[in-house]
């Protein structure tokens, strides 16, 4: 992935952004009517698990392309929310991890963090502009 | 380190975005060196030198080293 400038890599980064955006609403709208847990088959729900899993994996790699393509400041930016995004949820599979194996906390589903390290992600993106700090 | 982009920015009458815009960089780029919260790599201080039409030593000023007129002093 060769470097391009910020206007041309957020372009590019919103060209494949919005379309799986859109494919993943569309998918888990679709899914919820099409499967029944108890009754469909399970080439289905498989299918649609895929369905649902694929425009987040193609998201995480647009942002992995947007930060090496962009401009140096940026990627610095984003590099430290992705960083932080990142100890936050490893640090919250621990603990949750850790209560699970000590039976205090009955299991949680995996698929959580995803949504989890979104959050951290952005929240790690706002960090520097709520502590007043640039880099 | 130290730098006169804003002073050379509103003599050309250029935004933040606007010299962005010629860098190929974001506006929080240039707000981030222009405040000195961010020290640009060599190629992208010598764009912005190169768009201002002066020398890179001209547009930043390490704080460590001593001024033409300090120096002559000593």
């Amino acid at each position: 992935m060769a470097q391009l400038g910020f206007n041309a890599a957020h372009r590019r980064y919103k060209r494949l952004f919005w379309p799986t955006t859109v494919l993943y609403v569309a998918v888990c709208i679709g899914g919820a009517f099409l499967i029944n847990k108890e009754t469909s088959p399970l080439w289905m729900t498989s299918t649609v698990a895929i369905l649902t899993a694929l425009p987040l994996v193609l998201m995480m790699w647009a942002i992995l392309r947007h930060q090496a393509e962009t401009d140096e400041y940026t990627r610095l930016r984003q590099l430290k929310a992705i960083a932080r995004g990142a100890v936050i949820t490893i640090s919250a599979i621990w603990v949750v991890g850790s209560f699970q194996l000590w039976e205090v906390i009955p299991g949680i589903n995996v698929f959580w963090f995803g949504p989890f390290f979104f959050l951290a992600y952005g929240l790690g993106n706002c960090w520097d502009s709520l502590t007043g700090k640039t880099v | 380190m130290e730098n006169i982009i804003r002073t050379l920015r509103a003599e050309q009458g250029w935004s933040q975005a606007a010299l962005a815009e010629r860098l190929d960089v974001s506006r929080q780029s240039v707000n981030a060196i222009e405040t000195g919260k961010y020290d640009p790599s060599l190629p992208l201080a010598f764009a912005i030198a190169r768009i201002f039409g002066k020398s890179i030593e001209e547009v930043f000023k390490d704080p460590a080293t001593p001024e033409p007129a300090e120096k002559a002093a000593e």
